[in-house]
């Protein structure tokens, strides 16, 4: 178990949004304020966390050919959970996350890390990976955030910094709000990804390998 | 030649096509184990909602509430206990003291994304006396600029069936919509043309 590589690939050369491109939907859908990505990455950091920890303890007890249905079925629940206490705790961002909490469901990243992770290694290593993974999803959802609430509303953290209001930087005729619709969703995570593509370069370069892709 | 040997056998590890396992044992086995894992799920997410429902309830309740005090503020809300029209999903009467001062309908109309839940409040003379939208799914900066306007949701506060339906940006009975978010506009009107329509047999009765 190295939590240093684990953490890297998370965050850097197996980032599940920028390098795997799994679950788009959400990534695209909901990075239109701070508030809104940040609770999203949490959920889901969560939920990969517990569902990879459960279903490495499962392994064993699985049988191959219905692991799928098991897996789902864990996976579900552990969203159901997430959802009744957002909308009984938090309800403001269960609101404004709306049919996006149900649908982490189907959010290939946790099913992606339960079969090609969690259902092969050990509970602590599961445990680390789900975290990692998340941090990973959820660094990237806040930096899609930041930059589209920027351009898209002219704001940063409404809703939850300031009182609620967030802070206003720019005046309301500037904004481009194309940014905030899913055009915009496209052409921010297209751009992270070049970037990222064209940080990770010189690394490779220098390792002479592609050792980050395991 | 054995070199490319070895990436052939590593393609044919993975068993060879097998006829399905029909062993009884093995089925029993796959049967118990998913209904084990789908009991505990069940009895966890059992446990979660009894936790979470009353406050979820009352959150809802406390909205509800909130946004009828925001188009009609009275001391009570009496649901109407009849068969409710289409789009019409709650529908209450005012009352200050004893008596009724009109009507509170939760009404829902499709917008440009899709359905927008709205509270209409209207006065026994048949006049809106508030709109406040209550959920939505309209287009950040294009449909919010209706539905989470209340400048443009007040503009409604008045108008009335009395010279027939209420219509977007024509007609005697006018109502201005935001350019751009027509949509979302129709859907705002439609919900308080419906709200009017229910009460419209009942508007000066009492």
């Amino acid at each position: 178990m190295d939590l240093k590589k684990q953490l890297k690939e998370g965050l850097l050369t197996q980032n599940p949004v920028l390098v795997q491109l799994l679950g788009m939907c959400s990534t695209l859908a909901i990075t239109t304020s701070l508030f809104n990505g940040l609770g999203m990455g949490v959920a889901v950091t969560a939920i990969l966390t517990c569902s990879n920890i459960v279903i490495s303890l499962l392994r064993k007890v699985i049988p191959d050919k219905i692991r799928i249905a098991a897996y789902i079925v864990v996976i579900a629940g552990f969203v159901t959970i997430v959802d009744l206490l957002l909308q009984a705790y938090v309800q403001e961002l269960a609101e404004s996350l709306g049919v996006f909490i149900p649908l982490i469901v189907v959010n290939c990243i946790i099913l992606g890390r339960a079969e090609a992770f969690a259902s092969k290694n050990s509970v602590a290593a599961s445990a680390v990976d789900g975290l990692c993974q998340g941090i990973g999803y959820t660094v990237v959802l806040v930096v899609m955030s930041v930059i589209r609430e920027f351009l898209g509303c002219g704001t940063f953290g409404a809703g939850i910094l300031n009182g609620g209001k967030g802070y206003v930087l720019l005046g309301s005729q500037y904004p481009a709000s194309l940014i905030a619709q899913p055009v915009g969703g496209f052409l921010t995570l297209g751009i992270l990804i070049a970037l990222t593509q064209w940080l990770m370069r010189p690394a490779k370069k220098k390792e002479g390998s592609r050792d980050g892709l395991r | 030649m054995s070199e490319k040997k070895a990436p052939g056998a590593r393609a044919a590890k993975p068993a060879p096509k097998q006829p399905v396992q029909l062993d009884p044992q093995y089925i029993t086995r796959l049967t118990v184990t998913l209904l084990a894992i789908c009991v505990v799920v069940a009895l966890l997410l059992g446990v979660t909602n009894a936790i979470t429902k009353p406050l979820i309830d009352e959150a809802k309740a406390e909205k509800a509430r909130a946004a009828m005090m925001a188009v009609f503020p009275a001391d009570e809300y009496v649901p109407v206990e009849r068969e409710l029209p289409k789009g019409i999903s709650a529908w209450y009467t005012v009352r200050h003291g004893s008596t009724s001062v009109g009507w509170v309908l939760e009404t829902t109309a499709a917008g440009s994304q899709g359905p927008i839940t709205m509270m209409v409040g209207v006065d026994i003379n048949g006049e809106v006396t508030g709109v406040s939208v209550i959920s939505h799914s309209e287009t950040s900066n294009i449909g919010t600029k209706v539905v989470d306007s209340q400048t443009v949701l007040d503009r409604l506060i008045g108008m009335s069936h009395a010279d027939g339906e209420i219509t977007l940006n024509a007609g005697t009975n006018r109502f201005d919509g935001v350019s751009g978010a027509t949509y979302s506009s129709k859907g705002v009107v439609a919900g308080v043309n419906a709200a009017l329509d229910a009460v419209a047999p009942d508007v000066g009765k009492w």
